[in-house]
Parts: structure tokens; sequence; C-alpha cells
């Protein structure tokens, strides 16, 4: 048996608040234990809240083991209590970054043993598989994959996103028997990806908490400092005024030469509709829409443009969404003409972006001018 | 009734199928009663959705006595209210785990005819409407049994994997009833798998978007190679027994070696072609077991993978005794899988049921008669 030590000071996610609570402080609840400013967990968490949210970044705390897992649920009752979604999944962000960092630093039995704790069905394998990977003094050096997890715990949370990197694809893995088997590495990466859903989940989970006021006040001192809610406030009104909405008139120049093109039926290269069908499908058009464009082409194949759309769009094959080419790239490969062709980013979809936010953001200085002049 | 259904030849269609399905042929899926039940019936030729059933005796009931089934499918999903018409009521709990494998893909099994029969002509090359009479041509597959063999060992291939890597227990496979063969897997633990965990699935199976160098490493710069040891895991140990099994590489102590563009090659024939898409689907309708499809006339069978060796469509064939039809086009030497017919439009004439139904279900003649054909005891 290899003795089993966890550091909850850096994990304190996977610690049980509700425990230490009855064992340290019996009879009291968390507000009562953090009611004192000078309480070090309450002064962690608000420091904790600043640098996630200035720099998303945790400097490493001072407090034990429990004083930290009672600031880590201090800061998110807090945010529950604000109820600020977007702030609970940064801090999840942040909390499974910083972990990761830690993982890769911790022995293999104690990566095995915090993947139970996050529900994870995986094990050390005493055969495992050893792939050669070079071949020196007459002797094969190999690399170990050391951990095997169930393939169901392994999709759960890699599918969504993460498998769009081929590292981390199902098809690049060896899988026997229903498991994974995993270089720590990837192990440990998959495990931050586990911490990312136990915080939010965690967060989804805690009833809205009482909490001293002069907390909670605090805590919005500190976010307003930070110019977080300023700066969601806009990405809200930005995310609303662009909903469903494209807007012409903010297509780089490349794109819009391409889209007249498709209008007037020329034939485009292969390059060329890659590019503005992935343009389209990124700005948010559906593959109906965009089928529409492609309609006048002279090479028209309905089942065949449909299937490429859907795959451009990332609803076939690997899932990938495909990004429209870079400027830079589009410049190489002759597909845009014009010289202004890339301000405000290195890709059209960022000058798409960069011009409707530029469009929002004049269109609201113009109304404050007017109203100071109608006063 | 509809002129449709005054037809002579919908009547005896409707006999044919009645009398097959009155043998109460069909396998009973598990929790029937959540699942969605849709039929194409002979009657309306429209797909009727959101059905429910709380047992395999009341679908009887409705089948024989209401709706003639063309097609009858159940959702591979289990819902909690499976007859809510919009999607988002039903309530998903779950789904069974389906590949599809399709024949006619495979080297010399994509012929296709595309059959106008108001022209009473046959196109080779591809036509979405008929040049002559603006019609929409009939795709007639010239598949032969060899293109089904090839399907079959590919969907043992995919079984295997189903078995050996991912760790299923109740796997099965079904002849589709027409042009290749669906691979379900049962187990409980397939059903809650999200759509996208079934897509890496289907890619893992695939090896789309698979990077020789993560699995198998090169080692060596001018004449790369890999090292395959006598205990291998996953795909690497399905590439070890294709190695030995065909003597390709060389012993190295107790190591293989393999040139890396032979493996090249090997991953290229251990690449099973599936649809993605099927596989994604987690409320796809999946026909029943033992009905018949009516593209073809033929049983969605169960098959046994240890006595299977070579696809006879006669196996699938439900029917017996011979039929009268009359061809709908002029046609010598139409291939129905290894037979062949000659066909004189309008010029009715007696033929195997096997054959004759199959073209009438394909819509190459119509039925005449059939006081000479029954329903076979399958």
């Amino acid at each position: 048996m290899f003795a089993v030590i966890i550091d909850y000071r850096y994990y304190p996610f996977l610690g049980d608040v509700n425990s230490i609570l009855r064992m340290r402080y019996p009879g009291l609840r968390l507000r009562d234990v953090i009611v004192s400013k000078e309480n070090y967990a309450r002064r962690r968490s608000l420091e904790l809240l600043k640098t996630i949210l200035s720099k998303r970044f945790i400097r490493e705390g001072t407090g034990t083991s429990d004083e930290e897992i009672i600031a880590f649920y201090t800061l998110l009752s807090v945010i529950r209590v604000l109820n600020d979604k977007k702030l609970a999944n940064i801090v999840a962000l942040t909390y499974s970054k910083y972990a990761y960092e830690k993982l890769l630093k911790e022995p293999l039995n104690n990566l095995v043993h915090i993947a139970k704790l996050l529900g994870i069905n995986a094990k050390l394998e005493r055969n495992a598989p050893l792939i050669p990977v070079d071949f020196k003094r007459k002797k094969p050096v190999f690399i170990a994959k050391p951990i095997s997890m169930s393939f169901k715990d392994y999709l759960k949370y890699t599918a969504k996103r993460l498998a769009r990197d081929p590292k981390y694809a199902l098809v690049n893995q060896i899988i026997d028997h229903g498991m994974v088997f995993l270089e720590k590495e990837v192990f440990v990466r998959v495990l931050e990806e586990a911490i990312y859903t136990r915080i939010v989940e965690l967060y989804n989970s805690i009833p809205t908490p009482e909490l001293p006021e002069d907390l909670i006040n605090e805590a919005k001192k500190i976010i307003e400092e930070t110019g977080w809610i300023k700066q969601r406030l806009m990405n809200i009104e930005l995310e609303e005024k662009a909903k469903g909405v494209i807007d012409f008139s903010a297509f780089p120049p490349c794109m819009s030469i391409l889209i007249e093109k498709l209008k007037a039926g020329e034939n485009l290269s292969h390059q060329e509709r890659f590019v503005i069908a992935a343009f389209l499908a990124r700005i948010g058009l559906d593959v109906d829409s965009i089928l529409e464009y492609f309609k006048n082409a002279p090479d028209f194949n309905e089942k065949i443009a449909r299937y490429q759309i859907e795959h451009i769009a990332g609803l076939r094959g690997s899932r990938k969404k495909y990004l429209p080419y870079n400027c830079e790239t589009m410049r190489s490969l002759g597909i845009c003409p014009t010289t202004d062709y890339c301000k405000g980013g290195k890709n059209p979809l960022a000058v798409y972006w960069y011009n409707v936010k530029q469009k929002i953001l004049s269109k609201k200085r113009s109304g404050k001018k007017n109203h100071v002049k109608t006063k | 009734m509809s002129r449709r259904e005054l037809s002579k030849e919908f009547l005896l269609m409707k006999k044919l199928l009645r009398e097959y399905y009155s043998k109460k042929p069909l396998e009973e899926p598990i929790y029937i009663h959540k699942r969605e039940i849709a039929v194409q019936s002979l009657e309306d030729g429209v797909y009727i959705r959101h059905l429910s059933f709380p047992s395999l005796a009341i679908l009887y009931n409705y089948i024989l006595s209401e709706k003639t089934p063309l097609h009858l499918y159940y959702s591979s999903a289990y819902y909690e209210s499976p007859s809510a018409d919009k999607m988002d009521m039903k309530g998903w709990l779950g789904s069974d785990l389906i590949f599809d494998i399709d024949a006619d893909h495979y080297p010399g099994c994509d012929k296709t005819l595309y059959i106008c029969v108001g022209e009473n002509k046959a196109y080779e090359e591809k036509v979405s409407q008929c040049p002559e009479s603006g019609e929409k041509p009939l795709a007639y597959s010239l598949l032969s049994s060899r293109c089904l063999d090839r399907a079959f060992a590919d969907a043992k291939k995919l079984y295997s994997i189903l078995k050996d890597e991912f760790g299923f227990k109740d796997i099965v496979i079904y002849f589709s009833g027409n042009r290749g063969f669906h691979v379900k897997v049962l187990d409980e633990d397939a059903w809650s798998l999200t759509s996208d965990e079934r897509r890496e699935m289907a890619t893992y199976i695939s090896l789309e978007g698979f990077e020789l160098h993560r699995v198998f490493p090169p080692i060596g710069k001018r004449e790369p190679y890999i090292l395959l040891s006598q205990r291998e895991y996953g795909l690497r140990k399905r590439l070890l027994k294709y190695v030995v099994e065909k003597n390709i590489g060389v012993k190295t102590g107790a190591f293989i070696k393999v040139p890396i563009d032979e493996v090249e090659e090997i991953i290229n024939d251990l690449r099973i072609a599936i649809d993605a898409v099927v596989t994604m689907d987690i409320s796809r309708l999946s026909r029943f077991g033992n009905s018949i499809n009516g593209k073809s006339g033929l049983i969605v069978k169960k098959i046994d993978i240890n006595s299977f060796s070579k696809f006879n469509f006669l196996e699938y064939c439900p029917w017996e005794g011979v039929v009268r039809i009359k061809p709908l086009i002029d046609f010598s030497g139409l291939p129905v899988f290894d037979n062949v017919v000659n066909l004189k439009k309008g010029l009715a004439f007696d033929i195997d049921a096997c054959l004759g139904l199959y073209l009438v279900f394909k819509g190459l003649a119509r039925l005449v008669n059939i006081e000479r054909a029954g329903v076979r005891n399958v």
C-alpha cells in the first residue's frame, strides 16, 4: 500500500467544507466562522477574488488545509450571492489551471486517488502498455502509459472540447477492454477538465447562502475596481446586439468581395469557397442560409455542397468548427486583392467582430453627444 | 378510400405483408413502451411518427388491422413520453449505440443505375432529374453479394473492436434488408453516451483524424520503422495480429520491426467506413428486427456472427413460390444480386417470388398475380 497524502491547500475543491465546520466549529455556520474581518479564510477569499479577476492568478495561500477549504467555499458562496455564473466559470477555469500545474508534480498514486475523489474510475496499471519510441545501444527505449481510466469517463471530459486537439482525440489513444491508457501528462489534463466541471457543479449546488453583509460589500468593491462588471455589461450588450443579426456592413473587405462574387454566380476557387463558408458559419449563419449563397455557383450540387458546409461548420466529421484563413494566408493565396485587408485583427473573423464592436461603440458615443446637445 | 388503395397491386401487396406480419415474426426491442414507433404505411405512403405502444401485441393489432407497414421502425432512444410529437418534449432517457455499414462504398460496389421509368431508359451516370420526362429517377444499386460480404467482414471487425477494445458485451449485427449492416450495442453502459461522445467513438473506428506518430512513434530517421512487442493493447494489438497473420515485418529479438510505410498501409486496411452521422444521432429510428424493408421486400435479420459464411439474398427473402409481374421498363440482363433477369415493358411473366417481389419493391415492375406465392416460414 502506498501512503496517499493529498495536499488540500492546492485542491480545496476536493474538501468537504461541512465536515470541517462540524469538526472544528461545532454548531457554527460558515457565516459565523468568517464574521470577523480578521479571519484568515475571509481575507483569503477576497484576495483570491481579486487576483483571479484581475490576473487569472492564484497566489499560494499561507493557511492550513482547513482554512484554505473554507476560503475557497467562502469565495464560491460570495459569487453565489452575487449570482454571477460567468464569474464562477472564471474561478473554475483559474483553479483548474492552477491545479494542473500542481498535479503534474504529484506521484501517480496520488493522481489516481484525486481522480477517485472526482468520481473518475481510474487505476494504476501493473502491466502498463510500453511503447517503443527509440532504439539505443541495442535496446528499445519506451514510454509508458501507466494510468488507465474507463473510456466513458475519458469521453465525458474530452468529447466536447478537448478532443479537437489530436493529442486528446479518442482516435489517438490506446483503448483496451473499456479502458483508455494514458501518459501522466494527458491524464492530468483530463483531471483539469474534471476539476473545472466539479467547481461549476459545486457552484450550482450551493443554496444561496447567508453571508455577512460587509463581506459582500467588500467583494462588490473589488469587482468594481477590476472593471469586471463594466466589461461584462459591455459583452452582454455586444452579444445581445449581435445575436442572430448578420451585419454585412461590418464584413472585412475580402469577405464582401467573395460574397459579391458568389451572388454574381462566379466560379470561386476551392480555397475561396472554404474561407467564405467558414466565415459565414462562424459568425452564426446556419447551413441552409450559407447554402443559399452557393446556389448560384456554376457547378452547384446541393448534396455535395451541404456535406462540405456541414463539415466546415463542425456538424460532421471531426466536429471541428473551422476558422477562415488568416489574412496573411489569404493574401499569399491571392484570395484578397485589396490593400487594407486586415484592420482590426489577423483573421477576417476578428476583423468582423472588431467592426461590429466599433459600430456599437460609436453609436453609443454619438448617442451621448446628442444627449448633450439637446441639453 | 384512395385510388391507390383501390388498385389491384395495392391489395396484393397488402395481402402479402399482412400474411407475413400475421405470423408475428417481429423481435421485441427491450423497453418497447419507452420507444417511439414509426410506420411508413402502404395505405398512405407517408411516415406516421410519434406512435407508442405498451406492448408488441398491441403493435400487431395496429399493423394487422389499421396500417400495413412498408417500413417499420422503433427509436434507438428511450423516452419518458415516446408519443410526444416534439422531440424536446419526449424526455430523452438514453439510446442504443448504432453503427451503419453500407456496402456501396467499396471499390466496384458503387455502381448505380438511374432508371427513368417514364422514358423507359436507364442511365449509368447520375442524373437528378430525367432529361426527357422531368421525373425523379429510381436509383437502382448494382450491388453484388461480394460487396455485402465485404461489408459483413467490416461489421465483424467492428464487432471485435466494440467487444475487445470498448469492452461491450451485448452486441448484435443485422442485415439492414437493403444495402448493408447495422451493428447495435445494447449494453446499458452505452445508453447515456452523448452525441459528442458517440462521435469520438465513430472516429476511433473509422480512424478519422488518426495521427500515426501518436500511437506508433517512428524510430530511426532514414528508414523509419516501429517496434511491436508481444504484449500490445488496442489498435497496436490489432496491428500486431495483422502483422503476425500476414507474416509482415522482421523479428528482432522479442520484437517485430515493421517499416513505417507498411504500417501506414495496414492502418488503411484497419479503417472501417461507418456513417458517423448515424452513430451520433441519439434519436434515430431503427428498423424492427424481422420487419420487412420496403425498399427491397427483404427481411431485416439478425445475423449469427459464427455461422455467416457468404451473403445469399434468398436467406433474407420472406416469400416463396412464383409471382406474375409486369415490368415497367425494357431491360435485358438486369442484375439482382448475383442473378440476372430480362424485362420487357408491359409484358407480364411468371418469376420466382423472391426476384419478382424484389423488382416490385424497387418500383421496376407491377405485381399482377400472387396465386402461387406465399410467405415462407422464416
